[in-house]
């Protein structure tokens, strides 16, 4: 269900402008949103308003509202934005006397609507105008949505081997007695437990179905799918399996990424002196930086990755995406109101192929060129070399890298534990044929508008005081623990066990390599009596 | 501070008679500012807007923002439009002869504040 109400915003009448605002405000009212989310709902919209009245010749005001977001487009005629960096600069300001007069034009307009909004996008044409989008939680309680995790377990599937306790990069798992437990405050969606769990205990939440097929659907389809058999790299031929799909209704997730590339080559050309950059591609290691790497936030670009740039531009679609890990399935599902999403979970399609597929057909693959990413640009891919790499970063070889590309997957996307084909082949199989189609008419990312704030662990406790103690409580308990961080106990380090201890997340208190090692000594020493 | 001790004292000059002052209404947070996107931004809600702005967008944004009441000071008056539609949305208009920084001053002796404490 949804409700939406358009109008229009004429230049330089600024006792209309607020109308819509008004309009909204009492239909959000009518469905009993808290007063709170109203008001920052009020402020994002009216200052929007007021923009469009100020600065250009006019515009347009969409807004829908499903049952727990309020979305809205804002679409104007005007100069357009040459720096949308500067413009979101508190207080920058272009706007004339007669508006500053009037109490506006202080340059708080956009950073006003960014610290109300829980999306918000920006991308302007210059001489056309300039497209803002932005969306408010109405629920009280879900408004910081990017902290937690996507991925999703099986816990009955579990044999207790430990691996994944050993390779997560933020120690956010435990398998303790009662079984494994993900601190969700902690994960980073990085798929690396995904990648060694021998019985296939994560996974994440995506449909294993297809949505019905309707008019103007799109399917936003990963590179990937493309090189898992050896006959459907062609785009046509992977259309041709899951007819109704057609050039018109496809795009590949590739797209977002050459516009991403050419971005990265504009930039190198006109900027890079070697400084240390990381472009944003993989969204898994944005959150991975955010958490463990938080002095390196500033060297991210100030880009939204790939699929957020994609699902922003073609949000007026109703979306079928198939995202190729947890942290690409969080960033397709976000929060908007204008289309439905369905999320389908890529080891669906890949059945789904799988039965259709004519294993008779032979194999022809064109001469054409082959996919080049920007040069010069340093990739490291797999999550262990990437959280290696950025703590020699930290440690200081900022002054070389230059522009890094990083990814949490080995090999980068084609490497997702969700493919069967190994990622170097299905990566060899999609080069062949160029896939960005329909999609050349916009080759920009979006600019990220919104900051990447730090992410702050959990505390131990929310009472200062008794956050000391139990701080005090952890050492004591850790100098009893032999301190190899063996992880046979199920917490990933010594200290996080003892830590697990005083949390109360397990109930396993003893250490079972100390216990085995008394076991040893007594029984050594009753053989030597 | 009650709403009608508060008109009592500085001597305000109602500006929408049409609505009547609820004996029993409290004031416990104000602010000053003639910016509208600074008063849509951090003005506290339930509050009183000390501004000189005059023209019809300050009652939007007092709207918007969830202020109880404006205080225009330097003795400003908004037209007789402006007064109608505050009315209309239920927000009290005063007028006053001080500066905004006296009215302010006398709020803060009677324990009213911008931020929470």
């Amino acid at each position: 269900m949804k409700y939406e109400i358009e109008a229009v915003i004429e230049k330089e009448n600024y006792s209309n402008a607020g109308r819509t605002s008004r309009k909204i405000k009492e239909l959000l009212i009518q469905i009993g949103v808290d007063s709170a989310i109203i008001r920052r709902a009020m402020v994002a919209l009216y200052e929007a308003e007021m923009n469009v009245a100020i600065h250009t010749n006019g515009g347009k005001v969409r807004a829908a509202i499903a049952s727990d977001v309020l979305d809205v487009t804002i679409e104007d005629e005007g100069l357009g934005i040459a720096d949308l960096q500067q413009a979101m600069t508190a207080g920058f300001s272009t706007a004339p006397d007669s508006a500053r007069e009037m109490g506006f034009g202080a340059g708080m307009g956009l950073p006003n609507i960014q610290r109300n909004t829980d999306r918000f996008s920006m991308s302007s044409t210059l001489g056309k105008g300039t497209v803002m989008r932005f969306a408010i939680s109405l629920a009280p309680h879900s408004s910081d949505g990017a902290v937690g995790t996507a991925l999703s377990m099986e816990p009955s599937k579990c044999i207790h081997c430990l691996k994944c306790v050993h390779v997560c990069p933020t120690q956010a798992l435990r398998v303790h007695r009662k079984g494994p437990e993900i601190l969700t405050h902690l994960c980073v969606d990085c798929t690396a437990c995904m990648r060694v769990c021998p019985t296939g205990v994560f996974d994440f939440k995506a449909d294993h179905a297809l949505p019905e097929f309707e008019e103007g659907q799109i399917y936003c389809l990963p590179e990937a799918l493309r090189g898992q058999f050896p006959l459907l790299s062609s785009p046509d031929a992977l259309r041709g399996l899951l007819s109704p799909l057609t050039v018109e209704n496809t795009i590949f997730s590739h797209t977002a990424t050459w516009w991403m590339n050419g971005y990265l080559e504009f930039y190198r050309k006109r900027f890079v002196n070697n400084e240390f950059k990381i472009a944003p591609l993989c969204p898994s290691i944005s959150r991975l930086i955010q958490l463990r790497f938080p002095s390196l936030l500033p060297h991210m670009l100030p880009l939204m990755t790939p699929l957020l740039s994609l699902r922003e531009k073609i949000i007026d679609s109703d979306l079928v995406i198939v995202p190729s890990c947890p942290a690409e399935f969080s960033q397709a599902k976000g929060i908007h109101a204008l289309n439905a999403v369905h999320a389908v979970h890529p080891r669906f399609f890949h059945s789904l192929l799988e039965k259709r597929i004519n294993k008779e057909a032979v194999s022809q693959h064109p001469q054409t060129d082959s996919f080049q990413p920007a040069k010069d640009c340093l990739v490291v891919t797999g999550i262990n070399q990437v959280c290696h790499f950025l703590d020699q970063i930290e440690n200081g070889y900022l002054q070389d890298a230059g522009l890094v590309v990083l990814y949490a997957c080995v090999g980068a996307c084609y490497g997702s534990p969700v493919w069967t084909a190994p990622g170097a082949i299905a990566e060899k199989r999609s080069r062949y044929y160029d896939v960005m189609e329909g999609a050349k008419k916009e080759l920009n990312p979006l600019y990220r508008v919104q900051p990447l704030m730090p992410r702050v662990g959990a505390r131990l406790d929310e009472d200062m005081k008794r956050a000391i103690q139990k701080l005090n409580k952890i050492d004591e308990i850790a100098k009893t623990f032999p301190g190899n961080n063996c992880g046979a106990c199920g917490s990933p380090s010594c200290l996080t066990h003892a830590e697990d201890i005083v949390l109360a997340r397990t109930t396993d208190y003893e250490c079972p390599f100390l216990v085995l090692s008394q076991s040893n000594a007594s029984e050594n020493a009753s053989t030597e009596k | 501070m009650l709403l009608t001790d508060l008109v009592q004292e500085l001597g305000l000059t109602p500006l929408t008679p049409q609505l009547p002052l609820d004996e029993a209404a409290g004031i416990e947070r104000a602010y000053v500012s003639d910016l509208l996107s600074d008063v849509m931004g951090n003005a506290p809600g339930d509050g009183v807007l000390i501004t000189v702005q005059v023209h019809a967008n300050v009652v939007a944004v007092a709207s918007l923002a969830a202020q109880k009441a404006i205080i225009f000071a330097m003795n400003r008056r908004p037209d007789e439009n402006t007064c109608l539609k505050a009315a209309e949305e239920g927000i009290h208009l005063f007028s006053s002869s001080l500066p905004a920084f006296e009215i302010a001053g006398m709020l803060y002796r009677n324990g009213v504040r911008s931020l929470k404490e």
